[in-house]
């Protein structure tokens, strides 16, 4: 399913937090979304997946009006990862994981018991917390409980996922995996749209880079075009080391070039 | 660890024998085989009428205002994602007393029997509502207390208001019932006028089951998950309104049976709040029939409340869980 928003604007009573935001997403690539703490990044996820109405532009899913689409059917194709996903109940993993499955069940009762199992096992696999399946959420430690939400989110089986800063609250380890795990959903044939602030990250695993500034898109191309020493000093207003390591980019933010509010 | 269908029937099973423990407790020497046989053959001897009058009348009561209380409570904790949340915590019960008070009161409940549920559901409607827009979406377990602190003085207030305007003693002693709930002296026109808009309620209450199980993720992953929570929403205030509402106007305020029932039965269905929604409706259920049970083996004279037992019970209850959420909360 191709997401495509155009001219995407919101606005929370006076403050614009989206102005004509273009942007485009599909299966078979990883695509980031950086930019600025407040630059509308988790905002525009939400439009996307349409959990919030922009007032102005124009949301498409595979070229329809996002709005026809019916929202199960759109359940069962995009998924999402929110952030700071807390789970409410001491559930235990496997059946955090079954969770992913109800935009599949019947009107009563499971309607593919069967693939659902399956689907489960393989979303498990994928974020490899098959070992904790009997554990319940509130004994695992950030980086578990992240890998099993993102798994609920894999066991939906949609085109697309969308993952709201899913590696902020996580040790470089951990960091690095949860990407290639998102990484290797892309492989199998998904699209990823991945909130992320770790800029070396960004590069290094995404596939193009979306660059936000105050609600309005700056860049859009690959890591390499996007992320520039002058783009990232007047966007984020700090100079950066840039190095390259196979291949790919590296960002070592150093000294603030802009004053903050009150100083000096 | 038992599977999920043999824990309902195990807790199917025991209301069955509260039920019949129910039927065979009371103050007339009751011979329960003659009385069913009488009543079946149609024969009007006493037993038959103590019977059919008195005991069937107010375990059927008892099966319908448990299983109501333990659901209810059941789902406003899923969807509230709050383990504070109860029809009596927050005031639906005592916003549906003070509804069926001022239906008695200004005597329109003369007019039609229907007419007492209805003020009953009509006020848990309101105060359903008003506790929504008051404290909004992704209420703290805080501001929750709150709403509920702030709707159950107006109730009570509004009560000892009628209370105070009675004209006689009487009156007041018949208001007073709404505040002690309890199911003694209640015939099956009572069954019959609550019957409805509970079963109602119970099947918009059971609906939200799936929602309740993505809610467990936050608002945001259940609305992706395809669930509008608009709609759930209403069925939750909907359900409860109707089925409490209905349930108040005929037994008065029995309180806590929807906040101890849930806390107790969930480590039995691995925490799902889908899958608590049944079992803790049969265990509301059991546990109101057999407060009621005791009420009546208790040797007090005048009979315990039933409303009474149940928060005496309670309170204790839900001051060791605020005792215990207070740590979570700082």
């Amino acid at each position: 399913m191709r997401i495509e928003g155009t001219g995407l604007t919101v606005r929370i009573g006076a403050t614009s937090i989206l102005s004509g935001v273009d942007v485009a997403a599909e299966p078979g690539e990883l695509v980031g979304l950086i930019g600025p703490n407040g630059a509308g990044k988790s905002t525009l996820l939400s439009v996307l997946a349409r959990l919030r109405t922009p007032q102005a532009g124009t949301l498409a899913y595979d070229g329809a009006p996002a709005a026809r689409m019916d929202g199960r059917a759109l359940a069962r194709r995009l998924a999402m990862l929110a952030q700071s996903g807390g789970v409410e109940w001491p559930l235990t993993v496997d059946r955090v994981v079954a969770i992913g499955r109800l935009p599949h069940a019947g009107r009563f009762a499971a309607s593919d018991p069967e693939h659902d199992r399956e689907a489960i096992q393989r979303a498990m696999h994928a974020a490899n917390v098959e070992a904790l399946a009997g554990r319940t959420v509130d004994t695992l430690s950030g980086g578990e409980r992240t890998r099993v939400l993102l798994a609920r989110a894999l066991a939906v089986e949609a085109e697309m996922l969308l993952a709201d800063e899913p590696i902020a609250a996580l040790d470089p380890y951990h960091q690095i995996e949860v990407m290639e795990l998102l990484a290797a959903v892309v492989r199998r044939g998904g699209g990823v749209v991945v909130v992320l602030h770790d800029l070396s990250l960004a590069a290094r695993f995404c596939d193009r880079l979306v660059l936000l500034d105050r609600g309005r898109v700056v860049a859009d191309a690959t890591p390499e075009q996007v992320l520039t020493e002058d783009r990232i000093a007047a966007v984020y207003g700090v100079s950066v080391e840039l190095g390259s390591r196979d291949g790919a980019r590296f960002v070592v933010p150093w000294t603030r070039l802009r004053k903050a509010d009150g100083e000096g | 660890m038992v599977s999920h269908g043999g824990l309902l029937m195990l807790l199917a099973t025991l209301t069955a024998a509260l039920f019949a423990a129910s039927l065979a407790v009371g103050y007339a020497p009751l011979d329960l085989g003659a009385a069913t046989g009488d009543a079946f053959r149609g024969e009007e001897t006493v037993q038959a009428l103590v019977f059919v009058e008195l005991r069937l009348p107010r375990a059927i009561l008892g099966l319908l205002v448990g299983f109501t209380l333990g659901l209810a409570g059941a789902v406003m904790q899923g969807f509230l994602r709050n383990p504070l949340a109860e029809p009596g915590v927050v005031g639906v019960s005592g916003g549906a007393a003070f509804g069926a008070v001022l239906v008695f009161y200004s005597g329109l409940a003369a007019l039609s029997p229907l007419i007492l549920p209805a003020g009953g559901i009509l006020a848990a409607l309101l105060v359903g509502a008003l506790l929504f827009a008051v404290a909004g979406r992704g209420m703290s377990t805080t501001t929750l207390i709150l709403a509920g602190v702030a709707i159950n003085s107006l109730a009570g207030a509004l009560i000892s208001l009628t209370l105070n305007l009675a004209p006689n003693p009487y009156a007041a002693m018949e208001i007073m019932f709404w505040l002690m709930g309890s199911l003694a002296d209640r015939s099956f026109s009572h069954v019959w006028v609550a019957l409805g808009p509970m079963v109602v309620g119970w099947v918009m209450l059971l609906s939200t089951a799936r929602a309740l199980d993505a809610l467990s993720l936050g608002e945001a992953t259940a609305r992706t998950l395809g669930f509008d929570l608009r709609r759930v929403r209403a069925m939750v205030v909907g359900g409860v309104a109707l089925s409490v509402g209905a349930a108040t106007a005929v037994a008065g305020v029995i309180g806590f049976v929807g906040l101890i029932v849930p806390h107790l039965v969930r480590p039995l269905v691995g925490h799902r709040p889908g899958r608590l929604l049944i079992a803790s409706g049969l265990s509301g259920a059991s546990l109101t029939l057999a407060a009621d049970v005791a009420v009546r083996l208790i040797p007090t004279r005048p009979e315990l409340q039933l409303g009474v037992v149940t928060a005496i019970i309670g309170a204790p209850f839900l001051f060791s869980l605020v005792w215990r959420y207070r740590r979570v909360e700082r």
